[in-house]
C-alpha cells in the first residue's frame, strides 16, 4: 500500500486525501480511520508545522483568602493533608473557616491566627480517626489500629 | 477479538469518499432489499453523538480526579498555552471546559474506530500507571504496549515480526512522554504510518503531531484511572453496537 511517511509535512489526512485524489491509493484501501476523521475532525488540524500561539501572558490565580493563607503557612501552620482521604477539606481550608468565623465574632486581629489554630487542632483530635478510601487495604488495618497521638512511647 | 470484515464496494472512483463506513453502507442495501421489514439504521458518522459518549463524564470528574494540574511554568511547552487556565503560585492549571471538549471529541472518535473494527492500542511509560493500563486494555479486549519501545516495531514491522503485520488503527497514548525529556518514539512513527493518535498531553508535552490531544494531568494516578475508565467505556459502547450491527446483519 502507498503511504506517505513524511510526517512533518500536512496531517495524516492531507497525506491520505493526496494519495487517494492522485490516484496512488484506492479508493477501497483508505485506512479504516479516514472516514471517521473526516466526519469528525480534530478542534485544531494536528500539523507537525503550525506558527507558535501567541504568547500572552499567563494569568496568574489568586484568591482574597490568600492573605490568611500566607499568615498561617507564614507560621507553619496549615501543612498536612490526608491523602488516603482526599474528599475531606484541607487544614488550610478548615483553619481559613475558622478564622472567618472568629473574625465575625469579633476576635482582636492579633489573636485571630493563634486562636483558630488551637480550635483547629481540638477539632482535629477529636476526629482523628482516618477513613481510608479502601478499609480492606493493609495500610488502612494499620492506620486503625495505630494510637497516632502515642506513638513513640511503650 | 471480533471478526474482521474486508469490504469492497465496487470502483466507484472518489464518491465513494462522500460515504461513509463500507460496512454501514453494505447493510442499509441489504434492509432495501428485503423491503423494509428491518427499520433503517441510521448512519452513526451522520450523528453528531452516536454513542453518547458525552454522557460518559462531567468536568467535575475531571476536577476530582485531578485532571487540572499542570508542571510548573518553568517546563511550558509554548503549543500547550491556548489550553490553560492559568498558574497557580508556579503551577499551571488546564481549563477543564476546553479538556472536556477535546475529550469528548477523542473518546467519539475511540467509539467509532472500535465499531468499525479496529485495533486499539494503549501506550504508556510511565511505571506507576503500567498496570492499569495493561489492564485496561485487556478488558476491553485490545492492546497495550507500556514496555521500551524498539525503534521500528511500526516503522520496519514486517521484517522484524517476520511476516506481513497488522499495525493498530488508533493509538492511545495515555503519557506522550518516554521520560521527562523526550517525547515517545511511537507518536513520530504513527504519524509516519498513518496511525491516528489519541494523547493525553501534560503542559510540558508537544501536542502538535497528536491527532487528537487531550490537555490534562498526565501523571497522577488517579486521572490516569479516569482516562482509562473512560476510553474503556467508550471502546466497550463501540464494541457493543458492533455486535448488535453484526447480528442484526446476519
Amino acid at each position: 500500500m502507498a503511504t506517505s511517511r513524511l510526517e512533518r509535512i500536512g496531517t495524516i489526512f492531507t497525506r491520505v486525501e493526496g494519495l487517494l485524489t492522485r490516484g496512488a491509493m484506492k479508493p477501497d484501501d483508505r485506512p479504516l480511520w479516514f472516514d471517521v476523521y473526516k466526519a469528525f475532525p480534530p478542534i485544531i488540524e494536528p500539523k507537525f508545522a503550525r506558527p507558535k500561539p501567541e504568547a500572552k501572558p499567563i494569568r496568574q490565580i489568586l484568591y482574597k483568602e490568600d492573605i490568611i493563607r500566607a499568615k498561617f503557612h507564614a507560621e507553619g501552620h496549615g501543612i498536612g493533608i490526608n491523602m488516603l482521604s482526599p474528599a475531606g477539606e484541607t487544614q488550610v481550608k478548615k483553619l481559613i473557616q475558622q478564622y472567618e468565623k472568629l473574625k465575625s465574632e469579633g476576635v482582636p486581629e492579633n489573636e485571630l491566627i493563634e486562636k483558630s489554630v488551637a480550635a483547629v487542632s481540638t477539632e482535629r483530635q477529636l476526629d482523628a480517626k482516618i477513613s481510608s478510601k479502601n478499609p480492606d487495604s493493609v495500610t488502612a488495618q494499620v492506620l486503625s489500629e495505630a494510637d497516632l497521638k502515642n506513638i513513640f512511647k511503650e | 477479538m471480533l471478526p474482521r470484515f474486508i469490504c469492497s464496494t465496487g470502483k466507484n472512483g472518489l464518491s465513494i469518499l462522500k460515504n461513509n463506513s463500507t460496512f454501514a453502507q453494505a447493510v442499509q442495501q441489504k434492509s432495501e432489499v428485503s423491503e423494509d421489514n428491518l427499520p433503517k439504521r441510521k448512519n452513526p458518522l451522520e450523528h453528531p453523538d452516536y454513542f453518547q459518549v458525552h454522557n460518559l463524564f462531567t468536568v467535575k470528574d475531571l476536577f476530582d480526579a485531578r485532571v487540572h494540574f499542570g508542571h510548573k511554568e518553568g517546563s511550558l511547552n509554548e503549543f500547550m498555552t491556548p489550553y490553560l487556565y492559568g498558574s497557580r503560585l508556579g503551577h499551571l492549571i488546564f481549563d477543564l471546559d476546553v479538556t472536556a471538549e477535546h475529550l469528548r471529541k477523542a473518546l467519539n472518535f475511540t467509539a467509532h474506530i472500535a465499531y468499525r473494527g479496529g485495533i486499539i492500542c494503549f501506550f504508556n511509560r510511565n511505571a506507576l500507571n503500567a498496570h492499569l493500563v495493561e489492564k485496561t486494555a485487556q478488558e476491553c479486549g485490545e492492546y497495550a504496549h507500556t514496555r521500551f519501545w524498539r525503534g521500528g516495531i511500526f516503522t520496519n514491522a514486517n521484517h522484524q515480526f517476520g511476516a506481513i503485520t497488522r499495525l493498530p488503527d488508533l493509538c492511545i497514548f495515555l503519557n506522550t512522554q518516554n521520560n521527562i525529556l523526550n517525547q515517545h518514539t511511537a507518536v513520530r512513527d504513527s504519524a509516519k504510518m498513518l496511525i491516528p493518535t489519541v494523547g493525553i498531553v501534560d503542559s510540558n508535552c508537544n501536542p502538535n503531531l497528536i491527532t487528537y490531544p487531550v490537555p490534562g494531568n498526565d501523571d497522577t494516578p488517579s486521572a490516569i484511572e479516569l482516562y482509562c475508565k473512560l476510553f474503556k467505556a467508550a471502546i466497550l459502547r463501540g464494541k457493543e453496537e458492533r455486535m448488535k450491527l453484526l447480528q442484526e446483519s446476519e
